[in-house]
């Protein structure tokens, strides 16, 4: 059941799952105006520094990171408290929930959350296209539990870092605090029975949208769609070191991309979290 | 011993040495000193972690370095908290703080800084991240007189909107000042913990007031080609969100005074975006600027 005392629905997924393709779906079939992949009508990314910036009273980048930790979850509720004109906001998050004890998005703050997950082998090469590192960096930082977004201390980025931890780790911050007001919902599921899997977010969050509707904003946003826009259209959101920000999107790519040791290595570090979510089976084998 | 200084159109003496901050001969108008700064104000009425204001008094309080107290526009106390580093303490002092007793004091201060192009002042104002202080460190380079970084003060006399001279120092990230070739290794870092130093920039100092002619909004943004001319009331918006820390208005009480102050300024001054493409290497983004600049300013 949703928290409707506050506004704020967080998104989150770790990189390259699909959350841009959960926002302009939930962007297609919320606005009345063309999709326009540079303007998704849904409410930013959290990590932005511009939301630090305009309720910490001084400029974020004026002080180590750390000194606002504590205080991150309440910027946020007084940041999301200044859309009085909103009944919600739906926020990216690339964050895991939790940070050196500190829980950033906790319930009392939280309307609810969609958690994306995607089986990792797929995004091995993903990641590696998106941050311009090679496929085993990329296989590494899936296990790494100090993996951070945005995170270099020498330059001044407009987003503040965001802890990611390992593949596993992000969401299992996620469902040990919010595991009585959230959806997770699996990319593959996404890709291959769309109209339930995109009907069961519109659902959660108590949309008044027909089937018909919710298939023509599936079909408006299909991988295919999106690739061909962004053919045309620079991508806002592409970073600096890759070519295009959609790739592939396939199931199963990863067994042209990545190598069993790599493979190996994602399973050894992350094993309960990939059972749970049918990406392996007990024995160990990958069934995506 | 007591320093005295002028920083921003304001005359101050401290008993803080700040070797970058112009001398003055002026009688002061503000006093700076260490000396005890209360926890907490009697009449609090913002809600941040580190600050408490009301209409006339500013206090800032940060973990590791100490409490700056900003009074009635005329007093500055600092208490440095025990083990800070000595001069961490005293560069805060240059940033919030001077912004705060620009307000108290009836000046206007803008987020960003000015430089001069064909005798007047063009001020660089937007986000954080955006590359302010990027783009004023190349104008300094390829020869601009500089006015001004973080923050620059601005008033109307007899009708003209003129800004202040701050002082002859800009502040850079590592990442950046490696980009620009600049070694830092000979410059001083605003606090010690954080990879941001200071350029001394003397050598192209602008130390007088000029009239201000132009703002730029510099945006994060991959199209190269979005460049807006504000106008209205969308361009008084965007002014007062490009002031110094824009809540400190209503908290000093001069919503009335800033509201006719952004009217004057709409009515003069010019203001377009422009927009920093991070994809496009430092060197470029600064030619672009100067292209755009010479075409339209």
């Amino acid at each position: 059941m949703l928290n409707k005392a506050v506004k704020p629905i967080w998104l989150a997924s770790y990189p390259k799952s699909g959350n841009t393709w959960v926002r302009l779906f939930l962007s297609a079939l919320l606005s009345k105006k063309e999709l326009d992949i540079n303007n998704i009508e849904t409410d930013g990314i959290i990590s932005s520094r511009y939301i630090i910036d305009s309720t910490l009273g001084i400029n974020s980048a004026e002080i180590p990171e750390k000194d606002f930790l504590p205080y991150r979850s309440q910027l946020y509720h007084k940041w999301a408290n200044t859309f009085t004109q909103k009944e919600y906001l739906l926020c990216k998050v690339h964050d895991s929930c939790i940070l050196e004890g500190e829980i950033l998005f906790p319930p009392e703050i939280t309307r609810g959350v969609i958690y994306i997950i995607r089986n990792p082998f797929d995004m091995v090469a993903s990641m590696a296209n998106h941050s311009g590192i090679t496929i085993d960096q990329s296989a590494k930082m899936l296990c790494n539990n100090n993996y951070k977004l945005a995170a270099k201390k020498s330059g001044l980025n407009t987003q503040i870092s965001q802890h990611l931890g390992t593949w596993s780790q992000h969401i299992e911050t996620w469902t040990n605090i919010h595991r009585d007001n959230m959806i997770v919902i699996r990319y593959e599921d996404m890709l291959l029975k769309g109209l339930e899997t995109f009907s069961k977010i519109v659902n959660y969050l108590e949309l008044q949208s027909s089937s018909e509707m919710i298939e023509e904003a599936i079909r408006l946003t299909s991988f295919d769609t999106i690739q061909k826009i962004e053919d045309q259209t620079k991508f806002s959101e592409k970073p600096k070191k890759s070519e295009l920000f959609f790739r592939s999107g396939k199931i199963g790519g990863w067994k042209n991309e990545i190598t069993n040791d790599q493979a190996k290595h994602i399973i050894d570090c992350n094993f309960d979290t990939l059972l749970k979510y049918q990406y392996i089976s007990p024995n160990g084998d990958i069934i995506v | 011993m007591n320093y005295t200084y002028k920083v921003g159109g304001i005359n101050i003496s401290s008993t803080i040495y700040f070797p970058e901050l112009m001398k003055s001969q002026s009688s002061p108008e503000v006093i700076v000193s260490f000396d005890e700064v209360p926890d907490h104000l009697d009449n609090n009425k913002v809600d941040f972690p580190f600050i408490e204001a009301n209409n006339e008094q500013y206090l800032l309080k940060l973990k590791n370095i100490g409490r700056y107290l900003v009074e009635k526009g005329s007093k500055i106390t600092v208490q440095a908290e025990k083990n800070a580093n000595k001069t961490d303490v005293e560069k805060y002092i240059l940033t919030n703080i001077f912004g705060a007793l620009s307000y108290q004091r009836d000046l206007l201060p803008f987020h960003g800084g000015v430089f001069v192009y064909k005798g007047e002042g063009i001020l660089i104002s937007g986000l954080s991240g955006n590359g302010k202080s990027t783009l004023l460190a190349g104008l300094y380079q390829k020869g601009f007189k500089i006015l001004s970084d973080d923050i620059s003060n601005v008033i109307i006399e007899n009708g003209k909107v003129m800004v202040q001279p701050c002082f002859p120092r800009i502040q850079i990230w590592r990442d950046t000042a490696e980009k620009l070739k600049l070694d830092v290794s000979k410059l001083t870092q605003i606090r010690s913990d954080m990879e941001k130093y200071l350029i001394p920039i003397e050598d192209s100092y602008y130390p007088e007031p000029i009239e201000l002619k132009k703002i730029y909004v510099l945006t994060n943004s991959k199209n190269n080609e979005i460049k807006l001319e504000l106008k209205g009331l969308g361009k008084v918006e965007s002014l007062r969100k490009n002031t110094f820390k824009p809540w400190m208005i209503n908290t000093f009480g001069k919503q009335k005074e800033v509201f006719q102050k952004l009217i004057s300024i709409a009515g003069v001054v010019s203001l377009e975006t422009f927009p920093n493409n991070k994809e496009l290497e430092i060197k470029d983004f600064i030619a672009n600027f100067i292209k755009n600049l010479s075409q339209n300013a």
